[in-house]
């Protein structure tokens, strides 16, 4: 049907030429044809073809078939085939495809054509020129058939008909097609079945072409034909099959195949069938490469069609030997040779040159192709093959849109894929440290500190910080976006390295520079929070109230009406602050605060000793908790209420209704502790000995375990206390066994310490662990604490910055850190670091206030501001010591000392004198002397500083021996050294024999605290009318 | 001299085949002189560079320097598809089998061009793979004295990986940095192999990647250096948490796809299945059928829905017609003075 149809189409071109040879054809033509017979038109044609005059030679021939076409002599008919076949291969020639596909159809129709075959092959090319793909392939597949069942009608109808012409229709039956003509026609039918779009009829073809063609060239652009339509069908799984043979031809150097390979590189990419993308993409070829592998071949082409190798170029007498070409025409212009190469150019070559022209204008497309095969080996987790490929293109351009995505790609790959930080930052640094504007630093660092927070690697942000500062900052939304994301991420990190000071600073930054940027309220909480950790409570209570009013919406509304009622307690107002917690409590229910309200409230009531409240407060804070410190932080409160109130079997209830609703999350250790002591007050003692025993061994191998300490603690009070010498040491007795057979160092180190404490032997503990222990990773908080003492006890604060970083880190809520702080506080002031010792010190009051054991924080910190140089500061230090009720005695001893010792920095040497005579005259019994023994000698060296009061240093002197609470001091060498051996013989001969003195001196000073000091201060023994204070009586 | 030993062989074989039959021993070939004039013999020995062979129906030996002599035919017997098969598949003891008997004959002549240098190197490969160093090392050591480039450099590589295996790394980069003088692709794997073997996967692997950006078409190299970025891979799940087995299946997965019908697909296709390539695959697979399914199923309800929206759509378009059709008919009977009763009476 398709032939009839095409067949009906071209007889009407034919007519329609036919007419306009009638008409508008030469005259002679015209007024011949009425005159001429057809052997004369024939005869006509043949002379026109000789003279090569081919357009007189078609209209002859079309005349003479026009003649002829009705006649059936087989002669005629046989000639007029012949002619058919001679006026096709013209019209092909001079390129005239409609017409020599309508003679040739004629052709093949009507009988006795010789070469049917040839007649359509030449129709297919006729029809696939014109782009008639259908009728192409019909002619194809009609051709290949035909090739198979030739029809033979030809020979015996000749042979019925005319005998006489037997002989010539006879002649050698048309060859089958040659290898090459099939495999041409196969290559032309897959073609037009692609052109068509019929993606699974064309792979057939195609497949013929690439098993029987020798010529590589073809065959490889078969195998990409073939790849091509199995992505259109599409059907992935088969194309891995063909593409080893592509990688084995050297059409890859085709530059069809080539932008080919790039389309269906990223089709299959698009498809995410990467396995078959992966190896197309490698087989592109970089255009440098691919330009001069082609240049090389139109050489050969060129030198193939006779011209010279190099297009312009004139040929050597040798390449002329070499190539042959014509003799060079005397006068000839450039332009006319131009126009004679470009005659003689084979079409293929000129095709090949306007390609290579073509390729020579694609943009640049390698590092496109090697930014897609990085991108999908990283989607196939091959990720040091992506690196490979993204530094490539990033190295090459760093600057570009695609350098800048593969930079991002890299550092994210070895951030987030390969962990290799240390690169990662490198790479970014130095990314950053070049191109300071745009999205692309931005997004590095960004990457950046989202692994280190992830990582909890918080210090490392703070490297980061330089580089954004440097940023080129814009109007840009999502600049700016980024800007206040890192500068909001700096601020964090300052918050989790517990720099609170430069948190503040870093959110107030954000809320300054970055107005209503989506951290807006983010920031103004932390910056709230930030002050509130750093206790400035007025001033961050407005902040928390400013965020409620602005962002009620936000997230952390309800934290911020909490944390405000944290700031109003903190400024001791507890009515207000009470009333905040009851709003929460009533407006939150919900709210992970409510618990910490509840417990705040019942804080609150417990300290207006309304503890009925309290408890309830606190219960609800049990019921409502939501993880286990709400839950242990009110368990334990209202323990302490019970405690208070003497109620043991509640503590007990509620300590064991702790343990049962949570559990292994329980702090076992600290309700047991609380068990045991509410035993310890129903005088259960041996239970509470035993529960505490038992849990010690059971828990103490858990250095987190901070009950067991506690319990370490308390166990030593029961034994000094409650216990007999035979319940005590079999105590020892079971802790030693326990530590023979400690399975771990902890528990073992923790039991020693116990062990340590029950027999005083703690300063020797502290001074082997010290030498022995290799790392202090297993030593609990009373390990640390033991060290710290003896550490501090021999003045070696080599580990005192270990020591006290191992507690902030790992113990931070121990209250054994104290310890730690004042090892690492005097370690400071040894070196001199002052300002280091001071931030020591401040840390501590923090933390401990004015508790006794922690009034070293305010005698060394006066101590270090006298270092400083700074008296009045010195002074006021060492008076706030006096006021504080908890450090009357040894703290206070000091602290007059050291009174003195500001005074005699000040120059008033009088009231230095005072300061230090009233310490050995009333504190000589603190600290078995010591400070009495320092101030002697104080005294001693300020009355020779004053000068002309020789007596009164002896009487200093003399008194000093005198006194039994200092005599026996090493400070008393002095003394002796001093007053000379006679007369030291005689004081301790008088001494022997019970005599007393009455060595009083007198030095008129103001003083500011305390009671004026002078000679009528003396007993009838002539020493101090007040009977000196020991430690003992206090 | 060279012509006149071209004369003596084509002269040999003139008066051979002119004799009566005769019993022959040896290897049977064809042998191609230099000169393209090509003989039937039965090859006695090789000694040194000297081959000795007795033209066809003759049994006179004689003895021509290797270098007259452009190639060597043989006819050995012998599944050679199956061999291949058996080869790709990683079943090497069977090729061993095969194999050994056949080139136990002809491993002599190896040094002249010929048409078992292929199943040469393939029993070498067995060897290797199968364990039996001291064979593999033994053929390697031939390679390098068959005057053949390509195949000298097979022989470094082959004795560097049989060093490898056996950790003697010395010897191993001594042939790695020969080799890397002939083929940068070569000399980069083997430096690879050996960073593998010395527990330095990652190092190992950088290596690779030099292979696969640089050399990404040398096809002699690249399926082997692709194979041994998965086995590194799979090391580093030992040394680094952060790279998981997927990379290793996964790489494979495309070493087993993209080198198909080779001894390295077959050894990827191993690696791939130990690692449950299958089962993921099949998985992914089932998912992707799920999605498919689904989507099916929400175009259908779609197509439903719009087109239950059509109909009634329609639906109510008729209505609405048919509503203001009778009103005209009402209008109209109105208009007529006949009520709608009486019509319908009528």
């Amino acid at each position: 049907m398709m032939l009839t149809k095409k067949a009906g189409r071209f007889s009407k071109i034919r007519q329609s030429i036919l007419v306009a040879a009638f008409l508008f054809g030469s005259a002679s033509l015209v007024a011949a044809q009425d005159e001429l017979t057809a052997g004369e038109m024939l005869k006509a044609a043949m002379q026109s073809m000789e003279a090569k005059r081919y357009d007189d030679a078609i209209n002859w021939m079309y005349q003479y078939i026009g003649e002829v076409e009705e006649s059936v002599a087989p002669r005629v008919m046989a000639i007029a085939q012949d002619i058919r076949f001679k006026l096709a291969s013209l019209l092909l020639e001079e390129d005239r495809m409609d017409e020599a596909a309508a003679v040739l159809q004629d052709y093949i129709d009507t009988p006795l054509a010789e070469k049917p075959r040839q007649a359509m092959k030449m129709l297919a090319t006729c029809y696939y020129d014109t782009e008639a793909y259908e009728e192409c392939a019909s002619t194809v597949t009609n051709a290949l058939y035909y090739d198979e069942h030739p029809v033979l009608i030809a020979e015996s109808y000749v042979a019925d008909e005319d005998s006489d012409n037997y002989e010539k229709v006879k002649a050698e039956p048309e060859p089958s097609f040659t290898q090459i003509e099939l495999n041409t026609l196969y290559m032309t039918l897959a073609e037009s079945y692609y052109n068509l779009k019929q993606w699974e009829d064309c792979i057939a073809p195609y497949s013929y072409v690439i098993e029987h063609t020798d010529v590589e060239q073809r065959k490889g652009y078969a195998i990409m034909q073939v790849i091509n339509a199995l992505i259109e069908i599409p059907s992935f799984d088969r194309i891995m099959e063909w593409v080893p043979q592509l990688y084995r031809t050297s059409a890859r150097y085709d530059i069809r195949v080539n932008l080919a390979l790039m389309n269906a590189a990223a089709a299959l990419y698009d498809a995410g069938e990467y396995d078959s993308a992966l190896p197309l993409y490698r087989m592109i070829l970089p255009r440098d490469v691919l330009v001069a592998y082609q240049e090389e071949r139109v050489r050969e082409m060129r030198i193939a069609a006779g011209l010279p190798p190099d297009e312009g170029a004139e040929m050597t007498a040798d390449e002329l030997l070499l190539f042959g070409g014509d003799e060079p025409v005397e006068g000839a212009d450039v332009a006319a040779d131009a126009a004679v190469e470009a005659e003689k150019k084979p079409k293929e070559l000129r095709e090949l040159e306007a390609l290579i022209e073509a390729l020579k204008n694609l943009p640049p497309y390698e590092l496109d192709i090697q930014y897609r095969m990085a991108e999908l080996y990283n989607t196939v987790e091959r990720y040091w093959e992506a690196l490979k490929y993204y530094d490539s293109v990033y190295t090459a351009d760093p600057a570009s849109e695609l350098g800048e995505r593969c930079i991002y790609e890299l550092v994210d790959m070895l951030l987030e894929s390969l962990d290799e930080i240390g690169v990662a930052e490198t790479r970014s640094y130095e990314h950053m440290a070049k191109f300071k504007e745009g999205m692309t630093p931005r997004q590095l660092a960004y990457m950046l500190t989202g692994y280190y927070q992830q990582n909890e690697i918080m210090p490392r942000i703070k490297t980061l910080k330089p580089y954004i500062d440097e940023f080129v900052r814009t109007n840009d939304s999502i600049v700016v976006r980024y800007d206040s994301e890192l500068y909001f991420m700096q601020a964090v990190s300052d918050l989790v390295l517990q720099d609170y000071e430069a948190s503040e600073q870093s959110f107030k930054y954000v809320l300054d520079e970055f107005p209503g940027s989506h951290q807006e309220a983010n920031s103004l909480y932390w910056y709230s929070m930030s002050q509130l950790f750093l206790q400035k409570y007025a001033e961050a209570y407005p902040n928390f109230q400013r965020y409620v009013t602005e962002f009620p919406q936000e997230q952390y509304v309800d934290e911020c009406y909490f944390q405000g009622g944290i700031c109003l307690f903190g400024q001791e107002l507890y009515d207000d602050a009470e009333e905040r917690f009851t709003f929460v409590i009533e407006n939150f229910p919900d709210s992970s605060v409510y618990p910490e309200a509840r417990s705040m409230r019942g804080d609150i009531y417990g300290s207006k000793a309304m503890l009925d409240e309290a408890i309830i407060d606190y219960d609800e804070a049990f019921a409502a908790a939501q993880n286990i410190n709400q839950a242990t932080y009110a368990t334990f409160q209202m323990a302490e209420v019970y405690e208070a109130e003497q109620k043991y079997d509640d503590i007990i209830r509620v300590v064991d209704r702790y343990k049962d609703t949570w559990k292994e999350q329980a702090d076992i250790a600290k309700a047991i502790y609380w068990i045991g002591k509410s035993q310890i007050q129903q005088k259960h003692f041996d239970e509470a000995v035993t529960a505490y025993l038992d849990a010690i061994v059971a828990y103490g191998g858990d250095l987190r375990q901070d009950g067991v300490d506690q319990m370490i603690t308390e166990l030593v009070k029961i034994s000094a206390v409650y216990l007999n010498d035979l319940q005590r040491e079999t105590l020892v007795t079971e802790l030693q066994n326990a530590e023979a057979v400690a399975d771990s160092e902890t528990l073992e180190l923790r039991l020693r310490v116990l062990l340590a404490k029950l027999q005083e032997t703690e300063l020797e503990l502290g001074k082997e662990l010290l030498a022995s222990l290799e790392t202090l990773d297993n030593a609990s908080p009373p390990v640390l604490a033991t060290i710290c003492d003896a550490s501090f006890e021999m003045e070696d604060y080599s580990r005192s910055e270990e020591l006290l970083r191992i507690f902030i880190n790992k113990f931070e809520d121990s209250h054994f850190m104290r310890a730690a702080y004042k090892l690492r506080g005097y370690g400071q002031f040894e070196e001199k670091d002052y300002e280091g010792a001071l931030a020591t010190i401040n840390d501590a009051q923090a933390l401990y206030g004015t508790e006794f054991d922690v009034a070293w924080a305010q005698l060394l910190k006066a101590e270090v501001l006298l270092a400083e140089g700074q008296i009045d500061e010195a002074r006021d230090a060492n008076m706030s010591v006096l006021t504080v009720t908890s450090w009357r005695g040894v703290p206070v001893a000091q602290a007059t000392y050291q009174l003195g010792e500001v005074e005699e920095a000040a120059g008033n040497l009088e009231k230095a004198f005072a300061f230090y005579q009233r310490t050995y005259f009333q504190y000589k019994g603190h600290a078995r002397g010591y400070w009495a023994a320092e101030s002697y000698l104080a005294s001693a060296e300020v009355l020779k500083k004053m000068g002309g009061r020789e007596n009164d240093v002896r009487n200093t002197y003399r008194a000093m021996l005198f006194d039994p609470y200092v005599n026996t001091l090493p400070q008393a060498e002095v003394a002796r050294e001093y007053l000379g051996k006679p007369e030291v013989a005689d004081i301790e001969a008088y001494i022997e024999t019970g005599g007393k003195t009455n060595f009083v001196i007198t030095v008129e000073a103001p003083l500011t605290v305390g009671s004026k000091v002078s000679s009528e201060e003396t007993s009838d023994s002539g020493m101090p009318s007040e009977e000196p204070a020991t430690e003992e009586s206090e | 001299m060279k012509r006149i030993i071209l004369g003596l062989i084509a002269m040999s074989a003139a008066v051979v085949f002119a004799q009566d039959e005769v019993t022959q021993s040896g290897t049977p070939a064809v042998l191609e002189a230099v000169n393209g004039k090509k003989i039937k013999v039965f090859l006695q020995s090789m000694e040194g560079e000297n081959l000795t062979f007795q033209p066809f129906k003759s049994t006179k030996n004689i003895t021509v320097p290797a270098s007259k002599i452009n190639s060597l035919e043989f006819f050995p017997k012998y599944d050679v598809e199956g061999v291949n098969t058996a080869f790709v598949q990683g079943d090497f003891p069977n090729v061993i089998e095969v194999l050994e008997p056949v080139m136990s004959e002809l491993v002599d002549y190896m040094p002249i061009e010929n048409n078992m240098r292929e199943p040469f190197v393939m029993l070498y490969n067995c060897y290797r793979f199968n364990g039996d160093y001291e064979k593999a090392e033994d053929y390697a050591t031939r390679f390098l004295t068959c005057g053949d480039e390509e195949l000298e450099m097979k022989g470094k590589a082959g004795l560097a990986l049989v060093a490898i295996q056996k950790e003697d790394f010395e010897t191993a980069e001594k042939y790695q940095q020969e080799l890397a003088e002939q083929s940068e692709a070569a000399g980069l794997y083997l430096k690879a192999a050996i960073e593998r073997a010395k527990e330095e996967p990652k190092q190992a692997m950088q290596t690779v990647t030099v292979i696969i950006k640089d050399h990404s078409n040398d096809q002699e190299w690249l399926p082997a250096s692709e194979l041994l970025a998965a086995y590194c891979y799979l090391d580093m799940t030992g040394t680094n948490s952060v790279i998981t087995t997927n990379s290793a299946m996964n790489t494979a997965r495309q070493v087993k796809n993209m080198y198909a019908g080779s001894a390295v697909a077959a050894d990827a296709e191993k690696l791939w299945v130990s690692l449950g390539g299958p089962e993921i695959e099949a998985l992914a697979e089932a998912e992707r059928a799920e999605r498919a399914a689904a989507l099916k199923a929400e175009k259908e309800r779609i197509a439903a829905e719009e087109k239950a929206e059509k109909e009634a759509a329609a639906a109510e378009k008729a209505a609405e017609k048919a509503a203001a059709e009778a009103a005209k008919a009402a209008k109209a009977a109105a208009a007529s003075g006949v009520s709608t009763t009486e019509t319908e009476s009528e």
